[in-house]
């Protein structure tokens, strides 16, 4: 039970580095980035290529630059090409499906389990010490403390707080010097950039890359988010990360446990989504019903 | 010595050409104002204000004409580049500042010379202490507070300091206390009157009450049908009353100003 919910810690972890991609382009630049899937592939897809080739510390970046690369074009759709938001993220998301299988060489399941990583290095650092047994766990801990750190001091910035306005109050931003378009680009290579990290973490965590590994990342994040958001409500930004992190931690954590009780593995993807609907709908049908109380009462004094 | 900051030339601006709802909103208006200018603008609904305001600060591009801004051609400048130069303030409170960021975050944006990594030091709290104390509404020890939870009048205060925070070299204010009580309303205006004198900025404000259209400002002018009917200044415009300018719109224009609004403002 103990080596599963480390498991579950590794991989809540790892995941939670896209949850802070969400934090950014949905919650802060109050765009929904529907290409998630597929920057997430794109990045495990190029980690695992650089790392076979023999670069396992190289494959860090380039899966970041990847997903940047990934998020510049969905950004450039819908800022500069009248391509609407959804649609931007919907279009690049199905591209890079070929997009990785031809990153992968022309293959939709690459093998790492001679390849040396991220995770098989740090092994290798720790031998003989005692924390030899966690190298997995410190590997994750310190990719989301170094992402968190980032993103807290990015936002701070006058750059962040533009990002923030934009996502806030568009037509505020639109008629200040600022231009919205650059923001709005910037914000979503940032946040795609993590993206691609998580999946590049993903893939060598777990020595393989399959096409399929991105699949319906986007609604657990998202699920995932939003159950974080219950915490820290009307807090800043830097809880508003933390429970970010939180929320992923959280989802997998249940999720773990549910598998424990014989939850067939298959209902994952179906939990995430009715996560996403109640979060959504859950203070929107409350709103309704206060203000029918509101009415219901208003009747009676009459 | 005087010295022209806005130039506008012959501008024209048509909605919806070809279409049923085709309407003229400005038609060759030309308009010059000097530096240190305080242009106060009247007119009924659909008069082509706020079209013009939003034909200078470049929400739109005119159809024809040009528009000079101390003498440089902005007819074709994007919006966010001439908001460099031009400050402004619209109606609804809500829409100049971002509800959800503290003042003290809302300013640093207005205010920030720092470049895009810079983030809000020490000096610039003081800095922002003092400004917002002298707006005289205690908005200074709220530094932290998210906007949103601040009062329309406070608002609207914040967002002029934060458009005025570098003097600009043109301000305009569309019916910037029309949505404040009128209490609060006096306030801003006191505060804008202030600001604008202190800074000489050049401004244009367009107003439904007539009685602040002749007390504010130096010149005053009367749109209709989307141009300027009526250009008012020095011993003219001294000489002006609320009912004076009533009639006046009577005889340009044969019809009545078509809101009590105006008169009772």
């Amino acid at each position: 039970m103990l080596s599963l919910m480390q498991t579950a810690l590794e991989l809540g972890l790892i995941s939670s580095i896209t949850v802070l991609s969400l934090y950014l382009s949905y919650s802060m630049l109050n765009i929904c980035d529907l290409s998630t899937d597929g920057a997430f592939t794109l990045g495990a897809a190029t980690g695992a290529i650089v790392a076979i080739s023999g670069h396992p510390f190289l494959s860090i970046p380039a899966a970041m630059l990847s997903g940047a690369l990934s998020g510049f074009v969905t950004a450039f759709l819908q800022t500069k090409m009248g391509v609407d938001s959804l649609l931007a993220g919907i279009v690049v998301n199905t591209g890079l499906y070929s997009v990785n299988i031809a990153v992968m060489g022309n293959s939709s399941l690459l093998n790492m389990n001679k390849t040396d990583t991220v995770f098989s290095m740090c092994k290798d650092l720790l031998k003989g010490s005692p924390l030899e047994e966690n190298y997995r766990l410190l590997v994750a801990l310190l990719a989301v403390l170094l992402v968190c750190i980032f993103l807290v001091l990015l936002l701070r910035t006058r750059l962040g707080l533009a990002i923030r306005a934009t996502g806030n109050n568009l037509a505020m931003v639109r008629s200040s010097s600022i231009n919205t378009t650059v923001i709005q680009i910037i914000g979503l290579c940032v946040s795609n950039s993590f993206t691609g990290l998580s999946g590049c973490l993903l893939a060598q965590y777990n020595k393989s890359v399959n096409i399929d590994i991105g699949t319906g990342m986007l609604t657990m994040a998202l699920a995932s988010l939003l159950i974080g958001r219950m915490f820290f409500r009307k807090r800043g930004v830097s809880f508003g990360v933390l429970g970010a992190v939180l929320g992923a931690l959280i989802f997998r954590a249940v999720y773990t446990l549910a598998l424990r009780f014989d939850m067939p593995a298959y209902l994952l993807k179906l939990i995430a989504s009715v996560i996403v609907i109640v979060a959504i709908s859950g203070p929107y049908f409350h709103g309704k019903y206060q203000e029918k109380r509101k009415r219901a009462k208003a009747r009676v004094n009459n | 010595m005087s010295q022209t900051m806005l130039s506008i030339r012959n501008i024209c601006k048509t909605f919806g050409i070809g279409t049923v709802n085709e309407k003229v909103a400005v038609e060759n208006l030309s308009l010059e104002a000097e530096k240190g200018d305080f242009i106060t603008i009247i007119g009924s609904n659909g008069a082509g204000k706020s079209t013009l305001f939003n034909a200078i600060s470049g929400v739109f591009l005119v159809d024809s004409g040009q528009i000079l801004l101390d003498g440089k051609d902005i007819t074709d400048m994007p919006e966010h580049r001439r908001a460099r130069s031009i400050g402004r303030l619209m109606q609804d409170p809500m829409t100049g500042t971002a509800p959800k960021m503290s003042i003290e975050e809302n300013l640093f944006l207005a205010s920030s010379q720092k470049g895009w990594l810079g983030s809000i030091s020490k000096e610039d709290r003081k800095e922002f202490r003092e400004k917002l104390a002298l707006l005289g509404m205690g908005l200074e020890d709220r530094m932290e507070s998210p906007v949103g939870l601040l009062s329309g009048g406070q608002r609207q205060a914040l967002t002029l300091l934060m458009a005025t925070y570098h003097p600009p070299k043109l301000l305009l204010l569309d019916e910037h206390t029309a949505a404040l009580d009128p209490a609060t309303a006096e306030k801003v205006l006191a505060i804008t009157k202030n600001t604008v004198a202190e800074n000489e900025i050049t401004c244009l404000m367009i107003t439904h009450n007539m009685q602040s259209a002749l007390d504010m400002g130096n010149r005053t002018i009367m749109m209709d049908g989307g141009r300027i009917i009526y250009d008012a200044s020095g011993e003219e415009r001294d000489k002006l009353t609320v009912d004076s300018l009533l009639n006046k719109f009577q005889e340009v224009t044969g019809g009545v100003l078509d809101n009590d609004r105006m008169r009772l403002g």
